[in-house]
């Protein structure tokens, strides 16, 4: 499964930064890969601080042009407290000059420099898998990459691989996300199978062009993510496009989703032009799972399925 | 003030709180989304909720008073430099966890505090004066709690302000832990910060991290403590119930970071240690106790 990405693995090293009694709910050897034991940081001690500050320069390279910079007492409160990060590095002595000043690596350092990150905590109804268990419901908010602002920098497919090991470092049956519509990290999100549509513009976020998103996590998504992205055997057939730059469009699906509709994203964007579309498959109220065909003008949001491209 | 109280608020608790003209005044409310709303208790100390104050954060219309819950939260940590993002509320607190919070039906609000609140005009939902968040972590029964925001402090700053919100912070936390049913607690705050004062409140804070570089503020202290109905009860201002708190053996100055690290390093060598009771603030600075544990 990861033979595509033996090249990546050549260079990069897994990480995860979690407090003590949380490891034990997390997966070290993830897909076979070992997280070395150096390379598992407890950040509430003191001496790991020269990470833990350039992973905090990678969430300000890739989050802080959506404004949406993570404060380190976020990091802290809403990240080290509740849950964990996992992610990819770079052996410093493995970067050219111009990549340890991008990523302020100090003169003389020879660890590890964070090139992505993975942050999940726990969902509360992922309690009800009982008393003495982990939680199976996780919000994965945030997923990054050095190559989503500096390509090149990184071997390429480590936001795929960093999506798919962590999948497997923490205990997700239930995934949640929040993701920007214009993400280009929607793509790997996608190639997850089909995902519930929560909130399709979701004003409560910074950036009410923001989709809450919810998957099952299966034995198999995390092989289909690395070796099969196109094919899913779960997902319905798109009946609609959604145009993710049409706030209209997204705001008449929102109100469909308050008054009981259901919809999935079963398959990635799509460009034509300024046009962004996204397949999805849309369910109204009271109706069940099967593919249902709708064509809508102006501010709608469907068009017939066969229109929905690489999922169909 | 116009209106009368809701009867949402007949006889709630059952001992006696330190103000208990909040109950009179104010209205509890919840943001939690629907998938995680059957895990919480909605009738904490036997006060409901009102079914329009449960909030589903993934709907359009809860816009209007989420962004007053950000507004709060601008009010109360401003000043500190640590307010809250939409998406911190949102991918945070909103989606994973809940927020409690009590507020004032906007006809029984203080005329003068509509500006001061920044109420869009024609704003008919709670005014929310209060709100504690908090996220799930690894087991069921523990959180972390990561704001507390009472606009009490504010609103008696106010010029020709008579209103009495004594007591609000500490009375909304309470609630909160028995809405979301904490049993292990864990919080994080600043030495210098006045909070502590109502931390404390809850009995003993068993030290997790005495100085923390992760976070904004490496002069930041971990801590928790197991939850009882007597903490809760405490808390309030229920003056029968009384906490054991251990003699302190040292006090850290809110100022003195070598202590801080020192304190540090003995807690990641195993040491274990709490702070028993509230700071000191006088004109020597800020003195935290500490206690061994052990």
């Amino acid at each position: 499964m990861l033979g595509p990405y033996a090249r990546l693995l050549e260079h990069c090293e897994p990480f995860l930064i979690a407090r003590e009694d949380i490891r034990a709910d997390l997966n070290a050897d993830p897909l076979g890969i070992s997280i070395e034991p150096d390379h598992i940081i407890d950040p509430q001690q003191q001496r790991f601080g020269t990470l833990v500050r350039m992973l905090r320069l990678l969430d300000q390279l890739t989050f802080g042009p959506f404004g949406m910079e993570m404060p380190p007492w976020v990091f802290y409160d809403c990240a080290v407290m509740p849950g964990a990060i996992f992610g990819l590095a770079l052996p410093a002595a493995e970067l050219e000059p111009w990549a340890r000043g991008a990523m302020q690596v100090p003169d003389g350092y020879n660890g590890m420099v964070p090139i992505s990150q993975f942050i999940a905590i726990p969902m509360l109804e992922g309690w009800r898998a009982g008393p003495d268990r982990p939680p199976t419901s996780w919000n994965v908010y945030t997923l990054e990459s050095i190559n989503q602002v500096s390509p090149g920098f990184a071997p390429a497919g480590v936001l795929r691989l960093t999506l798919a090991l962590g999948l497997s470092v923490f205990p997700i049956e239930k995934l949640y996300a929040t993701v920007q519509w214009r993400s280009p990290k929607l793509s790997s999100y996608a190639d997850l199978g089909p995902l519930e549509i929560l909130t399709a513009y979701t004003p409560a976020h910074s950036l009410p062009r923001t989709t809450s998103l919810r998957a099952h996590i299966g034995p198999r998504t995390v092989e289909h993510l690395l070796t099969a992205p196109r094919f899913h055997p779960t997902a319905p057939a798109a009946n609609a496009l959604l145009d993710i730059d049409d706030v209209a469009a997204l705001r008449l699906l929102q109100r469909d989703l308050e008054r009981g509709a259901r919809a999935w994203l079963v398959g990635r964007p799509s460009h034509t032009g300024p046009r962004v579309h996204v397949p999805i498959h849309r369910v109204a109220p009271g109706g069940d799972t099967a593919p249902q065909a709708e064509v809508r003008t102006g501010a709608g949001y469907a068009t017939s399925a066969h229109d929905a491209g690489a999922n169909t | 003030m116009t209106g009368q109280p809701p009867s949402s608020r007949a006889q709630p608790f059952g001992f006696p709180i330190a103000n208990p003209g909040l109950v009179a005044l104010l209205e509890p409310f919840v943001v939690v989304a629907p998938f995680n709303r059957p895990m919480l208790e909605l009738a904490p100390y036997g006060w409901r909720i009102p079914a329009g104050n449960v909030i589903d954060p993934l709907r359009l219309g809860s816009e209007p008073f989420l962004a007053q819950l950000q507004r709060l939260d601008g009010l109360t940590f401003g000043p500190e430099g640590m307010p809250m993002d939409r998406w911190v509320f949102y991918d945070c607190a909103e989606l994973p966890g809940a927020i409690y919070g009590l507020g004032i039906a906007p006809d029984r609000l203080w005329p003068w505090a509509r500006d001061l609140l920044d109420l869009p005009r024609g704003y008919s939902a709670l005014v929310p004066l209060s709100m504690y968040i908090a996220i799930p972590m690894r087991r069921p029964g523990t959180w972390f709690g990561h704001n507390l925001a009472s606009l009490g402090p504010v609103l008696r700053s106010q010029p020709g302000c008579d209103v009495e919100l004594r007591g609000l912070g500490a009375l909304t936390k309470a609630l909160a832990f028995r809405c979301f049913g904490i049993d292990q607690f864990w919080g994080a705050t600043q030495w210098l910060s006045r909070a502590l004062f109502i931390h404390t409140k809850f009995g003993p804070l068993d030290l997790q991290t005495a100085y923390t570089p992760a976070h904004t503020e490496s002069e930041t202290l971990t801590y928790g403590f197991r939850v009882t109905d007597e903490k809760l009860r405490a808390s309030m201002g229920d003056t029968t119930v009384s906490l054991h708190r251990p003699e302190p053996t040292r006090w850290i100055d809110g100022r003195d970071v070598a202590a801080m690290q020192s304190l540090q390093d003995e807690l990641e060598a195993g040491a274990r240690y709490c702070v028993p009771g509230p700071p000191v603030h006088d004109e020597r600075g800020v003195r935290v106790p500490i206690a061994a544990l052990d």
